[in-house]
């Protein structure tokens, strides 16, 4: 079942608090701290899936064609350091991204963690002006898309949610109960 | 662009790769992955009545989650999510900004488990199908389907 989540725009109206009756505090919320709520909770979550992952099972996957279980335990732990990347240049070049590694869980933990930390300090600072500057994943000297950095921000975020998906069929596969994502799952119950 | 522009450019683009994804489960397929698992066909039936229930129900303001049990076949799946699919969307297109703003009661099993915004009830339920399109992604290939690009190339159609 779907929990709520929190949403992001592109506008830049203020948005204000009302501390009290007698103090109206006003207090700027950029578009990209808005996101944190969410973003919080979606970390969260992830973390428990990651915490999960066996160590000695990293090179089993469901098909000949798949992505290793380690790999992809990787590719998630990596993926919030995509949006502090995304907040803080313009462009990523492809032919500069590392490859993969089988590592043991601990340190793919302590891997996500920083980028979950890096992230956050990320969301926190970004102005909306500065959610609007485009951002443009490339290939070499190819430019495979350009958007502005909210929208690529979202994606990341969806995109981290899609492999993290995968993961949980993964970890039943190798025999790990599911921890509870957005509902109960056959194994647990509501977190 | 506002807020809600900004969601419904997501939730079309995401709902070409959900359609992609749901379109490639071979028929006569009860394959699930492990006992305990849901058959494609059942997670592919419940991305349909997410749909369903959420546009309809920011549409008239309730939410109310109810158990509809999957059809027999993967196409007869197939055929609701596109019988269902641009109307729901105009359906949400159509929402004002004070329906898309204000609390909507969601009921489970005739318990009111959250009473959200629309926005972020929406939000919610588009991240909820997306990781159960996640889950369906790994099925293809052991059901013998290939594996569509989704948020890039698939190691079935690369680049």
């Amino acid at each position: 079942m779907p929990r709520g989540g929190s949403s992001d725009d592109v506008a830049s109206t203020p948005r204000t608090v009302n501390a009290n009756i007698f103090h109206r505090l006003e207090v700027v919320v950029t578009i990209a701290q808005t996101l944190l709520p969410e973003f919080d909770q979606e970390m969260m979550v992830t973390r428990r899936l990651l915490e999960r992952v066996p160590s000695d099972k990293g090179e089993w996957k469901p098909h000949p064609k798949s992505f290793a279980l380690g790999h992809l335990a990787q590719l998630v732990a990596r993926m919030p350091g995509w949006m502090a990347q995304t907040l803080r240049n313009s462009e990523l070049n492809l032919k500069a991204y590392s490859g993969y590694s089988f590592e043991k869980t601990p340190t793919l933990l302590a891997e996500f963690d920083k980028n979950v930390r890096e992230a956050r300090e990320a969301l926190g600072s970004t102005s909306d002006a500065d959610l609007r500057v485009p951002w443009s994943l490339k290939m070499g000297d190819r430019v495979l898309f350009t958007q502005p950095r909210g929208e690529v921000t979202r994606t990341h975020i969806n995109h981290l949610i899609h492999h993290r998906g995968q993961l949980t069929v993964y970890l039943r596969l190798v025999d790990v109960p599911l921890p509870s994502i957005y509902g109960p799952t056959a194994d647990e119950g509501w977190a | 662009m506002d807020q809600k522009s900004l969601f419904m450019k997501f939730w079309d683009k995401e709902a070409a790769a959900t359609r992609e994804v749901i379109a490639r489960i071979p028929e006569r397929s009860d394959y699930k992955p492990d006992p305990k698992s849901r058959t494609a066909r059942e997670i592919a039936w419940l991305i349909v009545r997410e749909e369903i229930v959420l546009c309809e129900g920011l549409d008239c303001g309730r939410l109310e989650w109810a158990e509809v049990p999957a059809p027999a076949t993967a196409k007869e799946v197939l055929d609701t999510y596109d019988r269902h699919h641009a109307d729901l969307t105009n359906r949400l297109k159509a929402l004002d900004s004070a329906s898309w703003e204000k609390p909507v009661p969601f009921l489970f099993q005739g318990q009111q488990v959250s009473n959200e915004p629309g926005s972020d009830t929406a939000w919610g339920f588009l991240l909820d199908t997306i990781h159960h399109r996640g889950q369906l992604s790994t099925y293809l290939r052991p059901m013998g389907a290939k594996v569509p690009q989704i948020y890039g190339p698939s190691a079935d159609e690369p680049m």
